[in-house]
């Protein structure tokens, strides 16, 4: 018999990882009555694999996230003990933040985050369906047979959909090692007629920090100076500690190669695709042979434990052969295992299901978020959990979708390639992935999203008035460093000529000067003691807009002229099967994806300019016939 | 539509009239600066004549010598085909004066339209009914047929060949731009210097720019050329466009001045499509109708991209042939011997002193002569003949003016480097040459650049 809970919520979210925790903050930050459903509750904001956040293009998410009212950024710089900026040698744009976490803390301080919030309740209970009524999503049944209603349902699973581990040729069902899978619910989907998929993924082995030899590696310190991920945060208060490096050998190769005939990997027991980004050391040592050693980073899991993860060598080797390999890496000779490396193979929804506001095509009020849509990453979690959120607390409220823009935020990139290419091996984010890279940076990601976090109610209104005296303070900052000329005795003058590019003119701006690339703002602040910007951080964002206001404002043409393509949208019925005149593999590909604008179908790779132009002609025929 | 009117950034030039000679040609002006722009090109300010009526005017060239007179007509947004403020030059029929316009247009920052470009604008501004945008649909489906196979026969053989080993260049140094930039941290992945970058952007900038010179010829392909076939009357004229052309076109008859206008044909020469044009016999005379047509015959040939000058082999030049040699000998030409088949009486030595211009005997009657003839007309037209083609030049204003934005955005990349800005820079550049080259080639998606960078280095930790 079935129990009906008699609370009926708004937003019910499945999964407490990193998409379930923003979703559900985000839902009842805006009001919305949240239940958040777990399979175990001391798993809240686990981070299952590395244990950091950040990283190249993923520092961008975390910011974009906090600019939004997100909870990753404020958690990390909370528990992080160590920070680094990477790419410090690159320039503004591709500067990216990372910082080791205190596993533990991180998890109890995002729990924690959670159980602060009224109207947000957290349940450990493992959903089995997703209840729908007459096409939409009305609840979900846990394994209890209980039954939960709500308006809208946020899948945020992980690896959990039927997790199958592998530790060699030996496997178990597990969400994830120590964690029960959830076998049901992916069948719940497929029943309701998605295309579920199957992905791999895979760890590292853990390491008693005791019976490692630090002596044999080589130290790295984080920054001297942390850098906060969020934009509340000036600094970092916590004692940092550092990481250590080594290497493989030709012996970790040897033992490698002699394991090869046991690993699920090269044996055909894993189906799933796994990531190339993040390959196994077993994948770097077959498909780079002639590399003669491969980097070990170790790192530690936290201040309250001895446990270190051993990053590169993710591993589904046997046991056996993990013990054999790592112990002929400098400083692990004697190194125990704590606990083994493994893949682990899951299944996800093949994510252009999905409206670009995460809300399911098929079901609606039904969102996915997170791996269940093929991504990998923390942070790429985290960034559609709070997007998802944020979209399935406005349709509880009757609010239309937010939807970021690809100029505007790499969660914006993030989710449009998502729902238009739909994932074929786990997806992470790059730079590389952003044609207007050189707007989306760390640094003005409050200036790109505060609007948006504050206008549905995410961004608290304190956080919102200090964004708003930055960015009073970035515009006359920028105001002065135009108006304010050099004066003949100006000891700039001297400063800039001793840096090299040639005499400088009396009465030229400080603008003017700041575009000379051997000119910092730093040497006009220090020559010039009245210009002080006031608010942190606007002296290096003007000069930013200043030295690079060309390239800045080409990208911006650009994007604005791709814009117009996003604003042709589709009626939700729009019928891509009878558009006149499209090839019958165009067409397919249209009516897999079902674009939400033109611009998003001029994205789908093998949509001809051609198809297009087409789709334009039915576009307008179409809405010219519903006048 | 919803959203409003439809508004290019942009303002658009191109042909509104097809290729070749003819009486009149429309150069066609659309976008926001359509009026400011055709103010420079013709002198007329549009706020001064009433829209919609034609306007006397000069035109003008980039360095702003007058080339032609011709009409100018105002047609402010929304009353325009396009929506979007219009104008229309109406020049003198000649193929190289439009694209000189077009040409100057574009460096007062007009960029040359895309196939159906106009079309589209007009659609999106609502300036096209249900049954009109049937039409289009049709059209386009149409086009693109044509066009695919246009294309293919270019990509199989032509531009691709070309492009895709520079493209290729391209996408490589962006792999490694993109690899330093991505996986700073990763062993094996050296950041390239920018010296490094600067030598790999210049070499492939000089093989961009040594490929846009082809346009010069290569427009001709797409465009085709015209020949006319001159000299004085009863030379055979007529009957050699006849015999090129392989079918009876014009009047033949023994009586002088039959030809009282010009005829003419196409045929293919190299790949080239050639507009063989016949004039009337170059010669003084009091008949105004002839008359007409001997000025009609001038403007040909000073427009013809080669004149095959006819002297009658079987008598001796007289003052008539010399003076009408004198109109076109600054032109480009060949010198024809006709009548080869009766006994020789002129070798044409007179008539190229110092130029020692080959003369070719030839037979419009009996066809002796005409394949050495049709060879040297092709050498002529394209001088590097098969070459040519299998180096593919460009065609089309629009493939230059992709190919000069790859040029100028890697000149870009080049400086941004020199000057020590960081990577992400001339990555930005290079991506945006990449893109120019793609407009001809096809796609370089993110994704392509990521697959080359997992495929070359062992990424992750």
């Amino acid at each position: 018999m079935t129990y009906e809970y008699p609370t009926e919520y708004d937003v019910i979210v499945v999964g407490g990882g990193h998409a379930g925790c923003e979703a559900a903050l985000a839902a009842a930050r805006m009001g919305c009555r949240t239940l958040l459903l777990t399979i175990n509750a001391d798993a809240i904001g686990l981070m299952s694999c590395n244990p950091a956040i950040g990283g190249l293009a993923k520092g961008h998410l975390v910011r974009e996230i906090d600019a939004l009212g997100g909870e990753m950024a404020k958690a990390i710089d909370a528990t992080g003990i160590q920070f680094r900026q990477l790419n410090t040698s690159k320039g503004p744009a591709v500067r990216s933040s990372r910082a080791q976490a205190d596993k533990q803390r991180y998890r109890l301080w995002m729990k924690q985050a959670l159980e602060s919030v009224y109207g947000l309740d957290v349940k450990q209970a493992m959903a089995d369906a997703v209840l729908v009524e007459g096409g939409k999503a009305v609840g979900v049944e846990t394994n209890l047979k209980v039954r939960y209603r709500g308006k809208t349902v946020v899948l945020c699973t992980g690896t959990f959909l039927k997790g199958l581990v592998h530790i060699g040729l030996v496997n178990f069902p597990a969400g994830r090692a120590g964690d029960f899978p959830s076998m049901k619910l992916s069948d719940s989907l497929r029943t309701l007629g998605f295309t579920v998929g199957r992905l791999k993924t895979g760890t590292t082995p853990r390491l008693d920090g005791k019976t490692i030899d630090f002596s044999r590696t080589i130290r790295q310190d984080g920054d001297a100076e942390p850098v906060p991920f969020s934009f509340e945060n000036s600094k970092i208060t916590r004692p940092q500690i550092p990481c250590y490096m080594t290497y493989t050998s030709a012996a970790t190769h040897a033992a490698i190669r002699s394991g090869l005939s046991r690993s699920p990997l090269y044996s055909g027991v894993i189906q799933g695709i796994g990531p190339r980004y993040c390959p196994s050391i077993e994948d770097k040592v077959v498909r780079f042979s002639e590399k003669e050693r491969h980097q070990v980073f170790l790192e530690p899991e936290g201040l309250s434990t001895a446990e270190y993860y051993p990053n590169g060598v993710s591993t589904s080797l046997p046991y056996d052969i993990q013990v054999k390999m790592l112990r002929t890496i400098p400083g692990l000779e004697r190194v125990e295992i704590v606990r083994p490396g493994y893949a682990i193979e899951y299944d996800f929804v093949d994510p252009v299901q999905l409206h670009p506001s995460l809300e399911t095509k098929i079901v609606e009020n039904l969102f996915h978020a997170g791996q269940i849509n093929g991504t990998s990453g923390y942070e790429e979690a985290a960034a559609q959990g709070i997007v998802a959120g944020i979209n399935a607390a406005g349709k509880a409220k009757g609010l239309p979708p937010v939807v970021l823009g690809r100029a505007e935020a790499y969660i914006g990139v993030l989710i449009d390639d998502l729902v238009t290419k739909g994932a074929q091996e786990p997806y992470r984010m790059f730079t590389s992935r952003a044609e207007y890279r050189l707007l989306l940076r760390e640094d003005n990601a409050d200036l790109r999203l505060s609007d948006t976090g504050y206008r549905v109610g995410l961004l608290p209104e304190g956080r919102y008035r200090q964004f708003l005296r930055k960015r009073e303070g970035l515009v006359d900052f920028v105001r002065r460093l135009e108006e304010t000329r050099v004066a003949h005795d100006a000891p700039i003058r001297r400063l800039a000529e001793a840096a090299g590019g040639g005499p400088v003119r009396t009465g030229i701006s400080y603008a003017e000067l700041l575009r000379r690339p051997e000119v910092t703002v730093g040497m006009l602040l220090s020559c010039d003691g009245g210009l002080a910007a006031g608010v942190p951080g606007v002296a290096q964002q003007a000069e930013l807009a200043i030295k690079y206001e060309g390239y800045i404002r080409r990208q911006e043409e650009e994007a604005k002229k791709i814009r117009k393509y996003e604003e042709m949208r589709f009626p939700h019925d729009f019928p891509f099967e009878g558009v006149y005149g499209l090839s019958t593999e165009v067409r397919d590909k249209l009516v897999r994806v079902r674009p939400a604008s033109i611009g998003q179908a001029q994205r789908i790779p093998g949509v001809t300019p051609a198809a297009v132009a087409l789709l334009l002609v039915a576009l307008k025929k179409g809405k010219t016939r519903s006048r | 539509m919803e959203g409003g009117r439809f508004r290019g950034e942009s303002t658009i030039v191109a042909p509104a009239t097809p290729p070749g000679a003819g009486a009149v040609s429309i150069l066609r002006l659309s976008g926001p600066d359509a009026f400011p722009l055709a103010r420079r090109l013709t002198g007329v300010d549009p706020a001064a004549h009433p829209p919609r009526t034609l306007s006397r005017c000069g035109i003008r060239n980039a360095s702003g010598a007058e080339i032609d007179s011709g009409l100018a007509v105002f047609f402010p947004e929304p009353h325009s085909f396009t929506g979007e403020d219009v104008v229309e030059i109406h020049l003198h029929g000649n193929p190289i004066l439009v694209e000189e316009v077009a040409a100057a247009a574009c460096a007062l920052g007009a960029v040359p339209a895309a196939p159906g470009e106009f079309s589209r604008r007009a659609f999106f501004n609502g300036k096209m009914d249900l049954t009109q945008a049937e039409g289009l649909c049709d059209l386009i489906a149409a086009r693109t047929a044509a066009s695919a196979r246009a294309a293919l026969r270019q990509l199989n053989g032509g531009i691709r060949a070309a492009i895709s080993p520079l493209r290729e260049r391209i996408r490589n140094l962006l792999v490694l731009l993109e690899a330093s930039i991505d996986f700073p941290e990763e062993e094996g992945i050296a950041p390239i210097s920018a010296v490094e970058l600067i030598e790999r952007v210049s070499e492939i900038n000089g093989s961009l720019s040594r490929f846009l010179e082809s346009y010069e010829r290569g427009h001709l392909l797409r465009d085709g050329a015209t020949v006319a076939i001159a000299g004085v009357a009863n030379v055979g004229k007529s009957r050699l466009l006849n015999r090129l052309l392989g079918e009876e076109r014009a009047i033949v008859t023994e009586t002088p001045g039959t030809t009282r206008d010009y005829l003419s044909g196409e045929l293919v020469l190299s790949g080239i499509p050639v507009r063989l044009v016949d004039t009337a016999g170059l010669r003084e005379t009091e008949d105004p109708v002839e008359r007409e047509g001997v000025a009609r015959s001038r403007r040909i040939v000073a427009e013809a991209d080669l004149t095959l000058f006819l002297l009658d082999g079987s008598r001796a030049a007289h003052d008539g042939d010399r003076r009408a040699y004198d109109e076109i000998a600054s032109r480009p030409h060949l010198l024809l011997l006709n009548k080869c088949d009766l006994p020789p009486s002129e070798n044409g030595g007179d008539f190229h002193g110092e130029g020692k211009r080959k003369t070719f005997p030839v037979s419009a009657k009996t066809g002796e002569g005409t394949d050495a003839l049709l060879r040297e007309m092709a050498r002529e037209l394209a001088p590097e003949g098969g070459a040519t083609l299998s180096e593919a030049p460009m065609t089309r204003l629009r493939h230059a003016a992709a190919v000069r934005r790859a040029v100028e955005a890697l000149s870009r990349a080049s400086r941004s480097a020199g000057e020590g800005m960081s990577l992400e820079f001339p990555a930005a550049d290079v991506r945006e040459a990449a893109d120019a080259l793609s407009e001809l080639t096809g796609e370089i998606a993110p994704e392509e650049v990521l697959d080359a960078i997992f495929s070359s280095f062992c990424i992750g930790k």
